[in-house]
Formats: C-alpha cells, sequence, structure tokens
C-alpha cells in the first residue's frame, strides 16, 4: 500500500540524498555525561517495553565524548536520480543551496533484546540532540522527512583575530522568561585561539594527543572526519566509515497534537570522503559558551546538567579537543530501523511494530541467509 | 491514543490559539475556474490510493478568493498542557472559498457545504511555520514579510522575499529572492453596499467574506447562522523518508478561524488613479504557484515595482534581497483592513488516507491467524 505524495514546484521536502563538496567543519569535542545521554535515550530511543521493542539504547561507554560541530556547506545538491513525481524540473537539475550547520552528536550503542538481535541488530550510532541550520528548505526537510529536531537558527563563522583561528555564534528564537515575548537572541558562542602550530604556547601534553593517544578516542574521531581517508583502506571496511545518525521521527494528531499517529526510529549515513587541511586548535584557548536563560535552559539540559543559578546566565564548557578540516560529504541511506506500534484513536487502525534492525555489517549476510522475496 | 514525545524543537505553537489585536488587509482577487478545479482535483478529490468521502467542486460563477496580509503582534497558545509564551508574526495566504459534499458509498453528493482551502502561504516565524505544517497541514514557507512603517491606516506596503531559485539549473545558487509586492496608496475608500450595487457578481463572495471576519465586537457563533467561523481545509502531508513520491501520512485537516472584537474595518476599490498594486518577482521557485494558483501570466520582461526602483534592496541582516526579477501583476477587485482578535482551532482529521486499506489488513491477518 502506497499513498502518493503531492508535489508541486514550491513544495519545501527536498528528498535525499544529497552530496556536500568542500565542507568546512570545526569540531570541539568534551566529555559526555552519561547520565544526560542515558536518559535521552530512554525518552526518545526506547519506547515502550524492552520486550515489545527488541532493542536497547545505551551511551557508547567505549567512547564518552559529546562532539559539538559547525558545518559551512558552500554547495548543498540534492543527488537523487528517480524520476521526479511531479511535471516540473527534477531537484537534482534545479540548482543547488549553502548553508551553515550546528549540531550536538553523541555515538550511542542499540543493543538487541533478543539473541537474534543481539547479534545481527547491535550497532552503534549517533545521536543529535540539538541541530540548527541557516536555511528554512533544510530545516523543515530534516524535521519532517528524517525527524530531526531542526531549529531555524542565525549562524555566523568567520576567521577570528589570530590566524587560523575561529569564531562563531548561534542566535535562535526563544523566550528568555516565562511569559516574555519570543525574541531571537545569541544561544552558543564559540571562539578558539590560532591552529597549531601557535606562536602562544604548546598544548599541554595531556590535552589533544592525550585524546588521540587513546584508541578509542582516536578512533572516535576517525568515525567523523575518516581520519585522512585512511582507515577504510586500514582496515578493509570492518570499522565505520560514516557517521550513521539515529532520530525519533512522529507525526502528530492535529485535533490533539499531544498524542502521536506516527512513530518511528529513522538512520542515515554522513559520509566523509576527500578529509583535507586537518587542523587542530589548542582546546586550552577554545572558549564555548552556552545561554541557559528561559527556554534555552531546556535545549542545554537534554544533553548536559545545567546548575539551577549560573552566572550571568551562561553555561561554559571545557573541550578535551578541537580541530578543523575540510571534506566532502555523502549524505543518504535512510532508513526506518524501527516503526513503534501506535494506538491512532478509536476512528482508525493501529500502526503495527515493525523492524528493519540489521547492523550494517550484517546486512549483506541476512540477504544470504533470508529466503527470497516473491 | 500513543503520547506524542515533545521537546524544545516540538514547543511550538500548539492549537488551540488566539491572536490579540491582530491587522488584517485582504485583498479581492478573482481567478479562473480552472484554477480552482486543477487545485481541488490534484490535491482533494484524487485517488491516494482511496477516496476520501469527499468531493471538493469550485463554487458556481465568478471565482474570487483572498491573498491576505495578517500582523499578529502577540499570539499565545491555550491548550491545556502546553507552553503558551507568547510569539508575533506576520503573513501573507492565498485562500478560496469552495464546495464541499459529503460522498456516499452510492457515489451521490449530499450534504454541500462551503468551505476555504488555503493553497500556500508564507510567514516570518519558524516556530509558526513549523506548527502550521506538522500540526494542521498548512502549505506554509518560511519567509520575510517586511511591512513598512510610518505609513498611514489606509495605506499599506508589504514585501515578501523568500529564499529561492532564480531560473532553475544544476548550476543555479538558491538566493534570497523578491517574491510578492503589495502596495495601497492612501484613499480609495468605498461603501461596501454602493459598491455592490455595480458588481452583482460578486455579491455571493461578499457574503462570505462577511462570514469570514464575524461580526464587529461579538464573539461569531462557530456554527449555523450567517455569521458563522468559516471551516478551513488543509492536505496535511509527509514524504516518505526513502521513496520521494510516496507519503509516510496524508490526511484532509478542518480548522476553524474566527474573529473578534472587530474594529476599524475598511473597503477600499482599486481604480486607476488609486491602483493597488499587487506584484509577483517572477523566479522559477514561484512560477508554478503562480501560474496554476492564481493564473498569472508569465511577465516578458523586467518590471521592477515602481517602489523598488527609486530605494535600494532592503534586508534585515541576512543579506540583501534581490528584487531585480521581472513582475507580473494581479488584479485586485476589493482590498479591506481591520484590526481584530483571532482565534483558531482545529475541528478534526476528516479523513487519513490508506487507511482502508490498513484496516482490511489486518482483517485479512486476524481471519488467517
Amino acid at each position: 500500500m502506497t499513498i502518493p505524495y503531492v508535489q508541486s514546484s514550491a513544495s519545501q521536502e527536498v528528498p535525499p540524498p544529497y552530496y556536500f563538496p568542500g565542507v568546512t567543519v570545526n569540531a570541539f569535542v568534551w566529555e559526555a555525561q552519561m547520565d544526560r545521554i542515558s536518559a535521552y535515550c530512554d525518552r526518545f530511543f526506547n519506547l515502550g517495553s524492552t520486550k515489545e521493542r527488541g532493542f536497547v539504547y545505551k551511551p557508547a561507554s567505549a567512547w564518552p565524548y559529546a562532539m559539538l560541530m559547525f558545518m559551512q556547506y558552500p554547495m548543498m545538491i540534492c543527488s537523487d536520480d528517480k524520476e521526479n513525481v511531479g511535471s516540473e524540473v527534477e531537484y537534482s537539475n534545479r540548482g543547488y543551496v549553502s548553508q551553515a550547520e550546528v549540531f550536538v552528536a553523541f555515538p550511542v550503542v542499540r543493543y538487541g533484546a533478543t539473541a537474534a538481535n543481539l547479534v545481527f541488530g547491535t550497532a552503534m550510532e549517533w545521536a543529535l540532540p540539538f541541530i540548527v541550520v541557516g536555511n528554512a528548505m533544510s530545516a523543515v526537510c530534516g524535521r519532517e522527512m528524517l525527524g530531526l529536531e531542526k531549529l531555524l537558527a542565525d549562524i555566523r563563522m568567520q576567521e577570528g583575530p589570530y590566524p587560523g583561528s575561529f569564531v562563531a555564534s548561534v542566535h535562535l528564537p526563544g523566550w528568555p522568561k516565562a511569559g516574555a515575548q519570543q525574541r531571537v537572541t545569541p544561544f552558543l558562542r564559540v571562539s578558539t585561539g590560532p591552529e597549531l602550530p601557535t606562536y602562544r604556547g604548546s598544548p599541554a601534553a595531556s590535552s589533544i594527543w592525550s585524546l588521540l593517544q587513546s584508541r578509542e578516542a582516536g578512533w572516535g574521531i576517525d568515525e567523523v572526519a575518516n581520519f585522512a581517508n585512511l582507515l577504510g583502506v586500514a582496515t578493509a571496511g570492518l570499522a565505520p566509515t560514516g557517521m550513521r545518525t539515529v532520530s525519533l521521527r512522529q507525526i502528530r494528531d492535529a485535533r490533539d497534537p499531544g498524542k502521536a499517529l506516527y512513530q518511528a526510529l529513522m538512520s542515515c549515513v554522513t559520509r566523509y570522503s576527500n578529509v583535507r587541511e586537518f587542523r587542530f586548535y589548542n582546546e586550552a584557548n577554545v572558549d564555548i559558551t552556552f545561554s541557559t536563560a528561559g527556554s534555552f535552559g531546556d535545549i542545554l539540559r537534554l544533553f548536559h546538567d545545567v546548575p539551577a543559578n549560573t552566572p550571568g546566565m551562561k553555561h561554559a564548557i571545557e573541550p578535551k579537543a578541537a580541530f578543523r578540516f575540510q571534506a566532502d560529504i555523502d549524505f543518504g541511506q535512510m532508513l526506518t530501523l524501527h516503526t513503534f506500534p501506535v494506538d491512532r484513536g478509536p476512528r482508525l487502525a493501529p500502526v503495527p511494530a515493525s523492524s528493519n534492525l540489521a547492523a550494517p555489517w550484517a546486512r549483506p549476510w541476512l540477504g544470504l541467509l533470508r529466503p527470497e522475496r516473491r | 491514543m500513543t503520547q506524542f514525545v515533545s521537546s524544545f524543537a516540538t514547543d511550538q505553537l500548539v492549537p488551540p490559539w488566539v491572536s490579540t489585536g491582530c491587522l488584517t488587509w485582504s485583498f479581492v482577487v478573482e481567478v479562473t475556474e480552472a484554477n480552482v478545479r486543477n487545485y481541488l482535483s490534484k490535491y482533494f478529490n484524487g485517488p491516494y490510493p482511496d477516496r476520501a468521502p469527499y468531493e471538493y467542486v469550485p463554487l458556481p460563477g465568478p471565482q474570487f478568493g483572498l491573498i491576505t496580509f495578517a500582523q499578529h503582534p502577540s499570539i499565545r497558545s491555550c491548550a491545556p498542557g502546553q507552553p503558551s509564551d507568547p510569539l508575533s508574526f506576520s503573513e501573507v495566504l492565498w485562500t478560496f472559498p469552495v464546495r464541499r459534499y459529503d460522498v456516499t458509498t452510492d457515489n451521490l453528493l449530499i450534504r454541500p457545504q462551503i468551505v476555504w482551502v488555503q493553497p500556500f502561504s508564507f510567514c516570518d516565524n519558524a516556530s509558526v511555520v513549523f506548527a502550521s505544517r506538522e500540526i494542521w497541514g498548512a502549505d506554509m514557507a518560511i519567509a520575510t514579510v517586511e511591512q513598512q512603517k510610518g505609513l498611514k491606516p489606509d495605506q499599506l506596503h508589504i514585501d515578501v522575499a523568500i529564499e529561492g531559485i532564480r531560473k532553475f539549473s544544476p548550476r543555479s545558487v538558491s538566493e534570497r529572492l523578491g517574491c510578492m509586492h503589495i502596495e495601497k496608496r492612501p484613499g480609495g475608500r468605498v461603501n461596501l453596499g454602493s459598491f455592490l450595487k455595480e458588481r452583482p457578481q460578486m455579491r455571493g463572495f461578499a457574503r462570505l467574506v462577511q462570514n469570514f471576519r464575524g461580526r464587529a465586537g461579538k464573539l461569531a457563533p462557530r456554527t449555523g447562522g450567517p455569521m458563522a467561523a468559516p471551516e478551513l481545509d488543509n492536505l496535511k502531508q509527509f514524504r516518505d523518508t526513502c521513496n520521494m513520491g510516496d507519503a509516510t501520512y496524508r490526511a484532509i485537516v478542518a480548522s476553524r478561524a474566527w474573529h473578534t472584537d472587530v474594529s476599524g474595518l475598511a473597503f477600499y476599490e482599486s481604480t486607476d488613479k488609486r491602483k493597488i498594486d499587487m506584484d509577483i518577482m517572477w523566479s522559477d521557485s514561484i512560477a508554478e504557484m503562480a501560474t496554476t494558483l492564481l493564473g498569472v501570466v508569465p511577465p516578458q520582461k523586467q518590471g521592477l515595482p515602481q517602489r523598488h526602483k527609486d530605494a535600494a534592496p532592503r534586508g534585515d541582516g541576512d543579506g540583501p534581497i534581490d528584487w531585480n526579477l521581472p513582475s507580473a501583476p494581479i488584479g485586485v477587485a476589493l482590498a479591506f483592513s481591520f484590526r481584530s482578535n483571532v482565534h483558531f482551532q482545529v475541528i478534526d482529521t476528516l479523513y487519513t488516507y490508506g487507511d482502508r486499506d490498513r484496516a482490511a489488513l489486518r482483517a485479512t491477518s486476524a481471519l488467517k491467524s
């Protein structure tokens, strides 16, 4: 059963996959708070009972870090080669979009709760508790098609006062206090010193390189940057070479918006290639400050503890590593991992649960083992 | 029913909501019956894969609709348990009345009812856009909606700009493009009764508009009577992640908007001397919508609105807006403006597509088991 989608040239949802050449990435790594990640997993991924789901999401204890990523996309190209559904020009032939994006990501592990799922359905994915973009169509598309909780923001990125340094800010609409009018105010500010090596002194021996000397941490960075493109070759493809995200896609009821009509875990892959211009910042010279005023505190509390009365309604995070690189990015391989059973009310048939949980490495093998579809 | 998992990203303008002190300017525009019929066929009447038990048809006679600018200085949700902190926004939307019939199992069309449909809208607040699209299904796009300040009460100048593409091509880049320009100069106020005497073809539509705005100073009843708050039907759809031609969800959602504490109601005609300018700025991002919904003819030459010939392009800090585009005029038959409190609520989801098949599948599985 398929339900046709009615498209016009003004349709906001540009379908993946996409190709993003020449993306500049500034990344900041800090120690994640595992209890927050665990609570996030329970709230957004572990819906219903473990027995019903057949899996459970938990923090990745092997890589207990969170990443703040600033992405500058000079070209976002729709690389869909399928035939257009409407009569107008295909999305891939319309042109390209440029935008800035900022997100926080942390790794989570999906463990199978049954014997079969434990073997074939256990996988590491990345959760994105906070993501903002500068392009309206990107925000609409990410929210409606992938379930990413994208917000539209005013994102500014530029080189700072020092050579090769980085300064960025994110302004978001929010409510500074209860009952106040919504307005756009600063939410996040990041600044770095110059890139390493620097005339401002060497980094502490225990800082950046300690992270890289840790095999687990180094692997985590590889996951994002594919560490100079060698990882996939060196490990014959056994180690992950892309960043697979997981998000909860929901459709809410119109009459009772507190109820859901559809809930599913979606996954897509961001694959980095042609990584170049890899540079480190001295994390001792990095300032990351979040605003905790009013509704902004709710955003930060999703993935980080915020003291009740932060001075100046601001909260600083100390990074463990900071680096920058350029890469070409392929975004695609969308999957519906699991559709949760949903009771849509008395007049509609309930949505049954369905799963497609096989880990990426297991998919070819399961394809061999499963009977041929007729 | 299953609970929706909310977060800061979904704490939007949850209906029902109330907008206090809203300024509304509406412009009556005539389109062809083909424009209306084709839209209804494409969005409401087709097999998707099942047919909804409703048939939407154009009203008899000339087809009129409203291009409306609304500036909401303070709007807040009244939904229990939802954040009710206020926000503000401006929007420009195209809406027109149609007749909806219930379709019986014998394919008889019964119970005709006039409802309004809203093919497109532009709004400058992302929270409102997300709520409109994700809750009641309005096809709304984020835009810059600039209202010129310091004008007299009977004047209006609105510029709408979108993120769009001038000419579709793999090498084109998306940019901030002028999309719509509306200018109402001073004067031209008319008495509606006298105006309609000379234009009998507009009387039926004027009666509907009176329904739409409600009775001055009084709460319009929600059902029945000539002052009933009209029903607004939207197609709510979400594209499938993997197959771009499919929808994960598709439904017809009925909502209702009505006005109370109406004040300052005034009608204006567009004459040769006091012409009300309304222009579509032509780009490939807007062309299909302009031709299919409004019947606008593609312009043959650059036609920058007079206001923008003299003034440098304005911007709100995100870069200048490119107004150097061909412009296509839209004829305005009548305009009116008023201030009011606007009330909005979702009535119900009238029909969910695909559910008939899902229920049949479930029954078959139950029988087999």
